[in-house]
């Protein structure tokens, strides 16, 4: 009989020793993903030869360019379209204005990217009186999102 | 003859009350042995470890996760102290930071999740009712994020620390 009330005053003390010794804490993690949209221009738009003789009305590029848009996953994102880009000649400096075509079927960001032809036009009335000469320019596609 | 017999019981009955307390009987000498070694041995096992501070804790990622450039692996750190008492020795003894828990970790926003690492179980030696500045590491792998939308992630856990 005394030996069975000492084994269970140990069972007693050695459950107290794996449990009630143990101290808790709540440790709050946080992160945060950022919404992010990157672009990456794949091919520049040309217009190739110009014909001030025969073109009339607005003219497409020959070679519409592209961009691939990059987003954190289901950013929504819209483009914006520089106003009033040009074409300046190399040798005489004459200003050939373009127009930008809006980009149609924007869909929402990835991270694999999405990839849209960047199309844009010239006037024919805008070069009818420009020198020969090779033109180049730069045109601003700004991602919002 | 009856007067001497007496006498004698007389004496044998005071020497049996003042050995008693000694244990110097056999007989009572391996009784009393259990207990003493159950009360001596367990405490000095076992200790009593405190957070110094209740918490919570927080552990924060300090840059927003670029999901178009991750980092291979982003990092976050919380330091915080514990006490412990009942440790015998000057060479103090190893404690466990631990979650009692080894399933994957996620910070979640909504349906949306992220898998993350805590380095634990942690081990940490203290020194007995020495403050011990415990520092744990959080991961999250750059693959870890990329697929998830933009927002705000965080998840809450228990820690224990055991002695």
């Amino acid at each position: 009989m005394k030996r069975l009330v000492t084994m269970t005053a140990a069972a007693a003390i050695l459950v107290m020793a794996g449990s009630a010794y143990a101290a808790t804490a709540t440790l709050n993690t946080s992160a945060s993903v950022s919404p992010l949209c990157k672009a990456t221009v794949v091919a520049s738009i040309d217009f190739e030869a110009l014909d001030p003789f025969n073109d009339t009305g607005l003219k497409d590029a020959v070679a519409p360019g592209s961009v691939t848009v990059q987003c954190t996953q289901g950013t929504l994102y819209s483009f914006d379209y520089e106003v009033g880009p040009k074409m300046t000649g190399g040798v005489n400096g004459f200003l050939i204005p373009i127009y930008p075509v809006a980009i149609a079927g924007v869909v929402p960001g990835s991270i694999a990217g999405t990839t849209y032809e960047v199309k844009a036009q010239v006037n024919a009335a805008d070069y009818v009186n420009a020198p020969a000469d090779a033109y180049a320019g730069t045109y601003t596609l700004t991602i919002n999102y | 003859m009856k007067l001497r017999t007496r006498k004698i019981a007389v004496i044998l009955a005071l020497v049996a009350l003042i050995r008693l307390p000694l244990c110097a009987d056999p007989a009572f000498a391996g009784a009393l042995a259990n207990p003493l070694q159950i009360s001596a041995v367990i405490p000095a096992g076992s200790g009593v470890c405190v957070f110094d501070t209740g918490g919570p804790y927080s552990l924060n990622f300090p840059t927003p996760l670029d999901p178009i450039t991750p980092a291979p692996l982003s990092t976050a750190t919380v330091t915080f102290n514990v006490t412990c008492s009942g440790i015998n020795g000057n060479e103090g003894k190893t404690v466990i930071i631990d979650r009692m828990d080894n399933s994957q970790l996620f910070l979640k926003s909504g349906e949306d999740q992220i898998p993350y690492s805590i380095n634990l179980p942690y081990a940490q030696n203290v020194k007995n009712k020495k403050s011990t500045p415990v520092t744990l590491t959080a991961t999250i792998a750059g693959t870890a994020y990329q697929q998830v939308p933009a927002g705000s992630y965080s998840d809450a856990i228990t820690i224990n620390v055991m002695p």
